[in-house]
């Protein structure tokens, strides 16, 4: 397994990276979900990204991209056609993690490794309930790069897995 | 006996063994009416090397180690052969949730839940629908119910065979002979794990070696 890339989340005006796939939840429950291609890199088995954005305490979905296996690029209104801009997430209970500061340990699978702190936000039906700051350690001197990221991962080119198709 | 006669008696057998293996391994495939080799390895023995390294590879290096290989460690093959055959390896089941009768809460009515699940949004980025965006699933859902069929509230504290503890909730048919039909999920939350004693940590080679592969591995 590859660690995974993560969710992209607007919280008080910043962009930062949200380790949770509140969409998960929603195919789950029975949500249409598009064929994504969840082949062509290993960093994202998924098969797409999410934008999303806290506004007002109420969690949204505003963009997605992502990879159908036909080969054309999913968007949001590939899953919620009448709403290509922004989608209230009121399926989503449970807690977003958010990691902060400088890396401590990387963990090349998942979203397994630790950042200097998490910020976890609980959601109750699409809205924020409560917010908390978990500290794990201060990375010392050089040591750990700011903010989330992937460590490796391999990228399969659509071209020659078309060939492959095509050869069988 | 000197030891390379020893040494010679041991590539003997395994030739030997090399030789037999691979029908007897097709004759007990076939008995058991399992395909003698998997798709994937056959399309690989297919597959035509085009480049002079790939045909030295694939026509020389390749068969000299497996060859090689079962010669000089034949005693491993016949111990996972018996090993097999005593104690053959059960397929893996992952374990699926369903609800049971104990997760069962209260029954309900299709009116009342759509009135309580009416979902607003000020920004009007939902449908003003029961279950908002997942109206078009709960409407496939209750389509199923037949006559006499009912819709229970569940919540079920559920562990899968890895990770953690989950609550999932939400309504199920109950048929009329209380039998349980399928369920729509509206709540899953991954609960956090029991508190563990925390293991004490040893500097073994083994250790440093996994967590090298784990930072590694892709």
């Amino acid at each position: 397994m590859t660690a995974q890339i993560a969710e992209s989340l607007i919280y008080e005006g910043k962009e930062v990276s949200m380790c949770s796939t509140p969409l998960s939840d929603y195919f789950a429950f029975g949500g249409k979900r598009p064929n994504f291609d969840t082949w062509y890199c290993t960093a994202l088995w998924r098969g797409y990204t999410g934008k999303w954005e806290i506004l007002d305490g109420r969690l949204y979905l505003i963009g997605l991209h992502g990879q159908l296996e036909g080969g054309g690029e999913a968007t949001l209104a590939d899953i919620f056609p009448d709403y290509p801009d922004r989608v209230f997430a009121h399926w989503y209970s449970g807690t977003i993690r958010v990691p902060q500061g400088r890396q401590i340990e990387y963990v090349h699978m998942g979203f397994g490794s630790t950042y200097e702190s998490d910020l976890f936000i609980d959601l109750e039906r699409g809205v924020v309930v409560a917010t908390k700051i978990r500290h794990n350690g201060t990375v010392e001197g050089e040591g750990g790069p700011e903010g989330y990221g992937v460590g490796a991962m391999t990228i399969f080119p659509r071209a020659s897995r078309t060939e492959e198709d095509e050869a069988k | 006996m000197s030891w390379l006669d020893f040494f010679l008696v041991y590539c003997g057998i395994g030739i030997v063994i090399l030789l037999v293996m691979p029908p007897i391994n097709r004759y007990l495939k076939k008995r058991k009416g399992e395909d003698s080799e998997p798709s994937s390895l056959r399309s690989l023995f297919e597959s035509k090397p085009t480049t002079l390294g790939d045909k030295f590879i694939e026509w020389f290096l390749a068969p000299f180690v497996a060859i090689s290989l079962v010669i000089l460690g034949w005693p491993f093959l016949i111990y996972f052969a018996i090993k097999e055959h005593l104690y053959p390896v059960q397929p893996y089941v992952e374990k699926v949730f369903q609800v049971e009768t104990e997760h069962l809460g209260n029954p309900v009515e299709v009116v009342d839940i759509e009135a309580k699940e009416k979902v607003f949004d000020p920004l009007g980025a939902v449908p003003d629908l029961p279950f908002g965006h997942l109206n078009a699933a709960w409407r496939e859902f209750v389509g199923q119910m037949a006559d006499g069929d009912r819709l229970w509230t569940f919540s079920a504290n559920w562990q899968s065979d890895w990770g953690n503890p989950e609550l999932r909730e939400g309504y199920v048919i109950v048929k009329p002979d209380l039998g349980i039909g399928t369920f729509f999920m509206t709540r899953w939350i991954i609960l956090d794990k029991p508190a563990q004693p925390p293991e004490p940590e040893k500097p073994t080679l083994s250790n440093r070696l996994f967590s090298w592969l784990k930072k590694n591995a892709d």
